[in-house]
Parts: structure tokens; C-alpha cells; sequence
């Protein structure tokens, strides 16, 4: 039995969006029909999205460090979403662990999204169902692509190449490898779903400087007196002040 | 969580009418005698109302409603389509009843028919408040004490429905001093129930915090972007905006309103009923009306207290790891 899923390399995410953008404009323009969004370019655009990228500051200034989240269905093993679905119309298929909802089937009680300790389920007003990251079902088996456009549209729009797509459960795959090889862990273990996308945590980078880089530092610290201003008022204000 | 109104009215509305069924039924088999025909007609009449209310209302709160039978599928393992079959088998029920009075059928048929349909009220009310309870990623719906306040609260209510109805057309008789006491005894145990709840909702906590829901080992981190230029789904659903003074003082409120009044009512009618029998019914009923008033405030409470693990993403679940005792 395989597991398809997502491995999301944090240390290369650089938090464009792009994964998050492609995936709006394939479901909406892909087989499963649209996604509503509602004033898209107005002051409060509000619509239905798969996967959000979330950003959040690690440590304490000015030790701190950026990590950029993208978040979509784990496609969990053990996927409490798909045990309270009073209709059925949420399942999780035998053949690829992929998680789905039959929009046929679905009433709209929002009882699934409740019962999802990611909030990754997203309500469409417009459809009155539920929705969430089909793991681009639609495009995977189509055989209308070219074979090598047969993956997430989230994975083929990442400009870093952090998102890699494959079989978590087959150690021929590179999405197997990578979680072994990086230690990619998976989010909120603590809910107990199992999910099946992964994280590969972010990397420390030492830099190793040899002695001619510090005379070289040192020189130009002579050179160019770089004075270190105390950080006043708005950053606007700081930039523009000389 | 967001208080939708339409939830809040389904569990308040079908458990309050289910309470006054359960009276009903107990009463016409144990003091008969003491029941008016109007009374049974009446009450039997005003729990399938209230049942009609709350599923009316519930049918707001589906995406899609024409096909909410759907819902019925999936009884094996979800607490949703156990609420629904067993709403519906007491609708079934309670009907049945009433049409076995009206048509002057066996009254052992009858009791049959009404044990029958508090069966299938228990049913309800176990699986109305596990749709809640089983929700571990809700720690303060997540405990025993949501299916024991669901239950007392809405036979207590159907109970001083149910004893309004009683002292309006039932005739004079030496049961009406128990009923009242056994009211006022309901009530000062919900209150109780309720007053636990509250005091155990206060100090539940968990030992997650931001850290392990994006599963970086570090005590500082601050969310920076949520992702999203506007609201939407998972930060509306999930969360209701409201100030640690507005919910002491809401559960204040919701505690003099949903016991406190009736229960004064329910004494001054003690004091009354050997007096003026108009006068207690009187009392009994805006008594009732009173208390259904708190019962929709405490429900629509009951969301707002409610505070989902996924808040953890959105910097909004208030425990954080601050006032958290495992992680410092
Ligand atoms: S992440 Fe949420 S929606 Fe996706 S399978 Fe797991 S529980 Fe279900
Ligand atoms: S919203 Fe749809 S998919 Fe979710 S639990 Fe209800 S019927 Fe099932
Ligand atoms: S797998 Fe497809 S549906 Fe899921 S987040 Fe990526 S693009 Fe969106």
C-alpha cells in the first residue's frame, strides 16, 4: 500500500507563495471545479485556498531567524476528518493514502474541519461543501499532461525546489530518502493522526573563514569607517534619514 | 470556536423538548390521574415543536441541506449521524405517542410507545453533546462535564416547561409541592454542574504551544504572517474575539439568568400555589422562558469558550506557552 504525500524542505522554502498561488489557480481551473473567491482584488479579499504559507520569527532579537510554513492536508494515516464525516463523503482511498472529499456526498456540516487538528479544511460558501488539498489528484493520473508535468502543482511551481512529492511508504523514492536522510519530522505529532507530509528542518550554516577573509575585513573596516547608527523611530524613517 | 447561532438552537431547543416529553411520559404513567387530556395534547405537541425548531435550525447551519439525510449514512463512527438518527427516531416516536392518546388506543401501548421515545431521547442527548465531547483537539468541550451539562440542562428546562404546562391545565392536586421541589432540586443541581464546568473550562490546559504545533524547539517564536491578506475560514471558524472581563462577566449573566431567576420563581410558586393556582402558572411559565433565554446564552458561550489546537498556528489560542506549566 503507498502513502502519497508532500516533504517540505524548510530550510529551502524562501516563503514566495508560489506553491500556495499555483495551487489556487490549478483548482481553479482544474477538474474539480473552481475555488470561489470572493473581491479577489479588493480590500477584503476572501477566498478558499489549499495551502497557506504561514511565516514566523524563531528566537530572540537579534538572534532570531525566519521560518516560512506551507501548510495543506497531511493526508493522514489515522485521519480523524474522515471518521466523524457523517455522509461518507470524506475517505481516505486504499491505493494512495490520498484523503478526499466526494463534493457530491458532502452536506456542509463543517464537522470534518473541526475534527482536523491543522486547520487545513477550508469551507466554500459559494458550493456549501467542504474543501481541502486533494494532493492534485487530477493531475497525478492524468493522462492529458506530459508525464513529467504529473505532480502537485504546488511541487512543480517551487522556484528553491523545497516541495518534493512521493511515496513516503517506498524507500526507492527520494521523498523516502530525504525524510530518512534529514530527519524530516511531521507537524503536531501530538494529535495523534499520523500525518503523512513531512518537514525537513532548517539547517545551522557555519561559514569558515581563513585567515586572509579577516585581514581582508579588517582592511576595509579601516578604510570605510562603517558606523553602526542606534535604531530610532519606523524603519521608513531610518532609511530615509542619511 | 464561532458561536453559530443555528448550533446553538438546535441543542438548546431539542434537548429542552426532550426534557418535556421525559416528564410527560413519566407523569401519564405513574400519577394519570392527576393529567389533564389538553396537558398530555399540549405537551406532547410543544416537544415535537421544539424538536421542528431545532432541526429548522440546523438546516441553516448545512453547506448543502436538501441533502442533509445524507447524514444518516455513517451511524457506525460518527457521533453527527448518531444525532441525527436518533433525533429523528424521537421525532418518530414522540409523534406516535401523540397519535395513540388522540385516537384513545391501550394506554400500555401508550407507555410502551413513550419509554420507547426516552430511549431514544437518551440516545439523542449522549450523542448530541459527544459531537462535542469527542473532539480532543477542543480541550474544553473534550470532558464529561459537556454531555452531563447538555443532559441536565435541557431536562431541567423540558421539566419547567413541562410543570408550567402542568399547573395551567392539570387539575388541583397534592403532587403539585413535589413537582416544584423536584424542580427547584434539578436546578440547583444544574447550577452546580454548570458552576464546575465553568471552574474546570478555567483552568484546563494543554501542553502544546506554538513550538510544537510547527515543531520548532525554541521558546521565542512570534507569528509574523498568517499567510492571508484578510479573515477567512480558519481564522473565523475557529475563533471568536473576546476579552477575559466580557466572558467572566457572560458567565456571571448566564449563571443568574439560567438558575438564579427561575429558581426564586420556582420558590415564590412554592409560596404561592396554595393561594392562587393562575398566579404559580403564571410564574412557572415566564420562569421557563426565562431559563430557555440563559440556557441560549450558555450555549452560545459554550463555543466561544471552545479553543481549537489549529488557533495555535494563528498565534490565537489563548493558553500560550507562557501561562503554560510544562513549558517554561
Ligand atoms: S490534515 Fe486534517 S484534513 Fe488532512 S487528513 Fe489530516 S485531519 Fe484530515
Ligand atoms: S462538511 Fe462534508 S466532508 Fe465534512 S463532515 Fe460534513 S459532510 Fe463530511
Ligand atoms: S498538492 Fe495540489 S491541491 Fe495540494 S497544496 Fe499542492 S497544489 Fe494544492
Amino acid at each position: 500500500m503507498s502513502q502519497y504525500a508532500l516533504v517540505i524542505d524548510l530550510d529551502k522554502c524562501v516563503g514566495c507563495h508560489a506553491c500556495a498561488v499555483n495551487c489556487k489557480a490549478w483548482n481553479t481551473g482544474g477538474q474539480y471545479g473552481p475555488l470561489t473567491d470572493k473581491a479577489p482584488y479588493g480590500a477584503r479579499p476572501e477566498g478558499v485556498w489549499f495551502n497557506r504559507v504561514q511565516t514566523y520569527e524563531v528566537g530572540k532579537f537579534p538572534n532570531t531567524e525566519v521560518v516560512y510554513l506551507p501548510k495543506s492536508c497531511m493526508h493522514c494515516k489515522d485521519a480523524p476528518c474522515v471518521k466523524v464525516c457523517p455522509t461518507s463523503a470524506s475517505y481516505k482511498r486504499r491505493e494512495d493514502g490520498i484523503v478526499l472529499i466526494n463534493y457530491d456526498d458532502c452536506i456542509g456540516c463543517k464537522y470534518c474541519s473541526w475534527a482536523c487538528p491543522y486547520g487545513v479544511r477550508e469551507f466554500d460558501t459559494y458550493d456549501g461543501v467542504m474543501k481541502k488539498c486533494t494532493l492534485c489528484v487530477d493531475r497525478i493520473y492524468n493522462d492529458n499532461l506530459p508525464a513529467d508535468e504529473r505532480k502537485p502543482a504546488c511541487v512543480l511551481a517551487c522556484p528553491t525546489k523545497a516541495r518534493i512529492f512521493g511515496d513516503i511508504d517506498d524507500p526507492s523514492t527520494d521523498a523516502f530518502k530525504l525524510i530518512r536522510e534529514r530527519m524530516g519530522y511531521k507537524l503536531l505529532p501530538e494529535a495523534a493522526t499520523e500525518p503523512s507530509n513531512y518537514y525537513l528542518p532548517k539547517r545551522k550554516y557555519k561559514i569558515q573563514l581563513n585567515m586572509d577573509d579577516i585581514l581582508v575585513r579588517k582592511h576595509l573596516k579601516v578604510e570605510t569607517e562603517v558606523k553602526v547608527l542606534p535604531f530610532t523611530g519606523t524603519i521608513a524613517e531610518d532609511i530615509a534619514s542619511p | 470556536m464561532h458561536p453559530e447561532m443555528s448550533l446553538v438552537i438546535l441543542t438548546v431547543f431539542s434537548t429542552a423538548g426532550q426534557g418535556i416529553f421525559i416528564f410527560l411520559v413519566v407523569m401519564n404513567s405513574i400519577v394519570p390521574e392527576s393529567l389533564s387530556g389538553s396537558y398530555i395534547i399540549t405537551a406532547a405537541l410543544a416537544s415535537i415543536l421544539f424538536q421542528f425548531i431545532g432541526m429548522g435550525a440546523s438546516f441553516f447551519h448545512l453547506g448543502n441541506p436538501m441533502k442533509g439525510w445524507k447524514a444518516i449514512m455513517m451511524w457506525r463512527n460518527s457521533w453527527l449521524s448518531r444525532e441525527v438518527i436518533s433525533l429523528s427516531a424521537f421525532v418518530g416516536a414522540a409523534s406516535l405517542y401523540l397519535i395513540i392518546y388522540i385516537t384513545e388506543m391501550n394506554k400500555s401501548i401508550l407507555d410502551i410507545v413513550g419509554y420507547a421515545g426516552i430511549i431514544m431521547s437518551i440516545g439523542f442527548l449522549i450523542a448530541s453533546s459527544m459531537v462535542y465531547a469527542s473532539i480532543g483537539y477542543i480541550k474544553e468541550w473534550a470532558n464529561a462535564f459537556t454531555p452531563a451539562t447538555f443532559i441536565s440542562l435541557g431536562l431541567t428546562c423540558g421539566a419547567a416547561f413541562a410543570l408550567a404546562g402542568f399547573y395551567l391545565s392539570c387539575h388541583h392536586s397534592e403532587i403539585y409541592p413535589k413537582i416544584n421541589l423536584l424542580l427547584i432540586a434539578m436546578t440547583i443541581f444544574s447550577f452546580i454542574l454548570k458552576a464546575m464546568a465553568y471552574r474546570f473550562n478555567a483552568n484546563v490546559y494543554t501542553s502544546l504551544s506554538v513550538s510544537n504545533a510547527i515543531g520548532i524547539n525554541d521558546k521565542h517564536i512570534k507569528l509574523m504572517d498568517r499567510g492571508t491578506p484578510y479573515a477567512h475560514y480558519n481564522t473565523k471558524e475557529y475563533f471568536h474575539p473576546i476579552t477575559e472581563d466580557q466572558s467572566s462577566i457572560q458567565k456571571n449573566l448566564i449563571m443568574i439568568v439560567t438558575f438564579l431567576i427561575p429558581l426564586l420563581i420556582w420558590m415564590l410558586i412554592g409560596l404561592l400555589l396554595n393561594i392562587n393556582s393562575h398566579g404559580a402558572a403564571f410564574l412557572a411559565i415566564s420562569g421557563a422562558c426565562v431559563m430557555l433565554l440563559g440556557l441560549l446564552m450558555e450555549r452560545r458561550f459554550f463555543f466561544i469558550q471552545g479553543n481549537h489546537f489549529q488557533n495555535l498556528y494563528y498565534g490565537n489560542y489563548k493558553k500560550s506557552s507562557i501561562d503554560n506549566p510544562l513549558v517554561r
